[in-house]
């Protein structure tokens, strides 16, 4: 009886330290839209992710990581059976992605069933860190828009500030205007017209009739290239005086330069990363991102490729520190992701009880000409703003 | 409120319900003549977009050359698209099905050749605001706007005045009556259809200039077009543009005493007020 | 028969499945008022669209000046010098009493201009005159009736075809468009009417078919019509 017990506990030995001694390997799931309405975004964001998976497999550590792929076609029910198959039939630990708040709500959900962490990058709206899940986080949220939009309002222009906000009457848009307008306002900048529109509105003259009787001379779109493209035109037709025109996402992208051309020229609009933009703490991450991301892929990553880089590796960090706990399972790593509080490229992450980044602010950049700079925050500026300016006057 | 928001505002609306007409009148002139829904309409209407957006942006052609060359490409294409609506023409379900594909064929080639970049039309001059007495106008709206009323003018004269005109009416009245005077009713029908499409691929580079060009976009433009075709009573082209001006008004209007979200709501009350009340449509006649 | 200008022989039509002409046979002699008589639904409408091509044959054979008509178009027999005034009249409403006559003259093939068809058929019809500018469905109906045979006679055809004409109209009417039908064979053309008011019709006729459920019952000139008892029972009320 002795025998056979000390002969089952060697063996159980020698099954486990070679394991524990000459590495483990963590799966973690990554699950974007690689096919459907939001391939474009799922694709650049998974890029980024094997970025960070491949410079953590080659960085000679004793953990290993295994990237378990999946698309969800970018429909919500996809999505939850994605994330079924994940931690069910593959046995990941930790899933990371998803874009577009409608996927990620029900996938997060039905990870949080498992207790499964789950890590997003695509996923703004303020419902999905409203439901009080253990499990979900993300390194971007909507208040992180509003924020810099204040900022520069606040730190960057100077003079008589007042502020009409004009908002798609979309969830994601309109949330990001009544955050602006709450934090204006708590700061004492008066916001002197407030209006939201619908999506499908055709013809704002009136809309912004309304807002030059209002007397602001700061505008907030937060829209989309439709919203802007019939704002500006009407704003010049109408002759509207401003200092300022502030846009919201969509704003620096190359089609919107290109086919407004010099009406583009001085808008100011939000961005969560370009390149040179990192703090100085993380700019060397930033630099050996790029680099590899070049080399693997022949193109400049896009602000997608970083935030699916740095949602894949603060997911993997998180694994690194759980496993040298010994605790590499679901709760450590859920406990570990917790902890996390570093300066990335994007800014400082860190998460508040809600699952919500703590610190993150977008960038807000200028167009000059056929380019933009960034202007905002100070720390992370490539150049000074104009102000007052804007396309029509 | 001041004189000049609502001076200002009723005529910008007035401007766009003008508009509206413009990229209705293909959809009306066939549902007209042939009663059938083109469900492409609005997809065909991009396409003179994309035409035009190459032809000026690309090759600097001048707007007026642009638009001839837009209505004359998607003529053709509803030339060809024609052979294939008039086998089914007589069934109404086959016909909304069979339109309602080539729009979403014509879509996926939006998105195939030119991808789901958003664009515009964008012409400088066109840009700048224009002082009409008291209020200020978008440039290109206006234009736009006298184009429509050229087209819905010189339509109407067409229809009312010349031989084949009458053979239009006529075969859209009565078509066995037309035929026993020796109208080819085929052939007028053909003309119709592809009338009809040509005219919305004239629209289709002032749509990109007034608005903008998404490969999705044509069916918002389709029911846009429905709606006045229905407001303004079947096949009416004068209608057009007053039910095009009542909804632009109207929506402007709106604006002014509440907001653009109650937009929808006017539109959708118009069309049901006007289904109750006056089912052949505002201009439409009782039968 | 000789010099039949239209025949029609063992012609089957019908509306898809249901077919309603049997094997028809018949023929209108040149220059003559040929009488088709039928009740209610006997087929009388399908035939003359038919003939029109409106309704294509499932078989049998159509005949225009000895050329077949069979599988042409309406618009190509309408041009051959076919005019049809169609049961119920299909003017178009909405256009004026002027337009509506201005559509006929499309089938002109050669001859006379516009304004001199318009006069000839004022002059046939005297009351149209004042007419001429208000739309067609303000009209009273034998005002209608006018103007649709006088859309008909615009293009100057060889041949017209009435549907019943009288259908519905005051007798003051009635006698004006059969003292019009007269005037149409004394201009030389081929008429064929199709009536329920069997007495008049026959009275004017050169000949008489009788048509019942799709099939013909009886062909003669109109003395022989006149005693036959059937008809006599059936359309004269004797
Ligand atoms: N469009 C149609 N579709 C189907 N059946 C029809 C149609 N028109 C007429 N019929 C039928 O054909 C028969 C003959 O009709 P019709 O030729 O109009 O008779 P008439 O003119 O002698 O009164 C009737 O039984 C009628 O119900
Ligand atoms: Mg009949």
């Amino acid at each position: 009886m002795k025998k056979f017990t000390l002969f089952f506990v060697s063996f159980v030995f020698l099954l486990v330290l070679p394991h524990k001694g000459f590495g483990e390997t963590v799966k973690i799931g990554v699950q974007y839209p690689l096919t459907g309405k939001l391939a474009k975004h799922g694709q650049g964001c998974l890029e980024g992710a094997q970025i960070a998976f491949d410079e953590f497999n080659s960085r000679g550590g004793k953990l290993k990581a295994k990237m378990i792929v999946v698309d969800d076609e970018s429909s919500p029910q996809k999505g939850v059976a994605a994330v079924e198959k994940l931690i069910a039939r593959e046995g990941v630990i930790g899933i990371n992605g998803g874009y577009g708040s409608h996927i990620i709500g029900p996938s997060s959900e039905t990870a949080a069933q498992y207790g499964v962490a789950y890590l997003s990058v695509g996923g703004v709206s303020s419902k999905l860190t409203a439901r009080g899940l253990k499990n979900y986080y993300r390194v971007n949220n909507i208040p992180g828009y509003a924020k810099a939009q204040l900022g520069l309002i606040r730190d960057v222009f100077s003079g008589e500030k007042k502020v009409a906000i004009i908002s798609n009457s979309k969830v994601a848009t309109l949330d990001i205007a009544n955050n602006i307008k709450k934090m204006l306002e708590s700061e004492k900048i008066p916001v002197v017209f407030f209006e939201k529109f619908a999506a499908k509105t055709t013809n704002f003259d009136p809309l912004l009739l309304k807002v030059k009787e209002s007397g602001a001379n700061i505008l907030i779109v937060e829209g989309y290239f439709p919203d802007y493209v019939a704002t500006i035109r009407s704003a010049k037709t109408l002759g509207v005086k401003l200092d300022a025109y502030i846009g919201a996402w969509g704003v620096g992208s190359p089609e919107f330069i290109k086919e407004l051309g010099p009406l583009s020229n001085y808008i100011y609009g939000t961005s969560l990363w370009e390149k040179g933009t990192a703090p100085k703490e993380a700019r060397d991450e930033e630099k050996t991102f790029v680099d590899l991301f070049v080399k693997k892929f022949g193109k400049d990553p896009s602000y997608l490729s970083m935030l699916g880089y740095i949602g894949a590796k603060l997911m993997l960090e998180a694994a690194e520190r759980a496993f040298e706990r010994g605790k590499l399972n679901r709760e450590g790593l859920l406990e570990e992701l917790r902890k996390t509080d570093r300066v990335t490229p994007i800014g400082r992450v860190a998460f508040d009880e809600k699952g919500d980044p703590k610190y993150f602010t977008c960038l807000i950049i200028q167009i000059r000409g056929n380019d933009f700079t960034v202007v905002y925050p100070e720390d992370r500026k490539n150049a000074d703003a104009v102000y007052p300016a804007v396309p029509w006057m | 409120m001041s004189f000049s928001l609502l001076a200002n505002s009723i005529a910008s609306g007035l401007l766009m319900g003008a508009n509206y007409a413009l990229f209705a009148v293909g959809l009306s002139l066939v549902f007209g003549v042939l009663k059938i829904i083109n469900l492409a309409h609005g997809e065909l209407l991009l396409a003179g977009a994309y035409v035009g957006y190459f032809a000026i942006r690309g090759m600097g052609v001048p707007l007026p050359l642009a638009l001839l060359f837009s209505g004359l490409s998607v003529g053709i294409v509803g030339y060809l698209y024609y052979f294939v609506v008039r086998r089914i023409r007589d069934d109404e379900l086959n016909t909304l099905i069979l339109t309602y594909g080539v729009g979403v064929i014509l879509t996926n080639l939006f998105l195939l050749l030119f991808t789901a970049d958003e664009r515009i039309i964008n012409i400088p001059w066109l840009t700048e605001g224009v002082w009409l007495g008291p209020v200020q106008v978008n440039r290109g709206n206006l234009v736009s706007g006298l184009v429509s009323l050229l087209i819905i003018g010189g339509l109407t004269f067409f229809l009312a005045r010349t031989e084949t005109g009458k053979m239009i009416r006529a075969s859209s009245m009565d078509r066995e009556a037309a035929a026993l005077v020796g109208v080819d009713v085929e052939r007028i029908d053909r003309f119709a259809f592809v009338l009809g499409c040509a005219l919305a691929g004239f629209a289709g580079p002032l749509f990109g200039i007034v608005s903008h060009i998404n490969p999705v976009g044509g069916e918002a433009v389709t029911i846009n077009a429905f709606i006045l075709t229905v407001l303004a009573g079947l096949g009416s082209i004068p209608g057009l543009l007053l039910a095009g001006i009542i909804l632009g008004l109207g929506e402007a209007i709106i604006v002014v005493f509440a907001s653009t979200m109650f937009q929808g709501i006017f539109a959708l009350a118009l069309f049901v007020a006007v289904l109750f009340l006056r089912p052949e449509g505002i201009f439409g006649r009782r039968e | 028969m000789p010099e039949a200008i239209l025949s029609l022989s063992g012609v089957v039509a019908g509306y898809g499945e249901v077919v309603v002409l049997r094997g028809v046979s018949l023929s209108a002699e040149e220059g003559k008022i040929t009488v088709v008589l039928g009740s209610n639904g006997s087929g009388k409408t399908t035939l003359m669209r038919t003939v029109m091509g409106v309704l294509p044959p499932i078989e049998g054979e159509i005949t225009f000046r000895g050329e077949s008509v069979r599988g042409l178009k309406t618009h190509q027999i309408a041009r051959k010098g076919i005019a049809l005034v169609p049961e119920g009249r299909r003017l178009w409403g909405d256009m004026t009493v002027r337009e509506n006559l201005e559509m006929g003259y499309l089938l002109r093939r050669e001859g006379d201009s516009l304004e001199e068809r318009l006069e000839e058929v004022l002059e046939i019809f005297p009351h149209l005159r004042r007419l001429l500018r208000k739309t067609a469905r303000t009209l009273s109906g034998g005002e209608q009736q006018m103007v649709a045979i006088g859309r008909a006679l615009m293009g100057d055809p060889d041949m017209v075809l009435l549907d019943e004409p009288s259908l519905g109209l005051a007798p003051m009417v009635v006698a004006e468009v059969f003292r019009v039908i007269e005037r149409m064979r004394e201009a030389g053309k081929t008429v064929l009417l199709v009536e329920q008011n069997a007495k008049k019709a026959i009275e004017i006729s050169d000949y008489v078919w009788v048509l019942e459920n799709g099939e013909i019952r009886f062909s003669g000139p109109p003395e022989e019509a006149e005693e036959n008892e059937k008809v006599r029972r059936a359309y004269l009320g004797l």
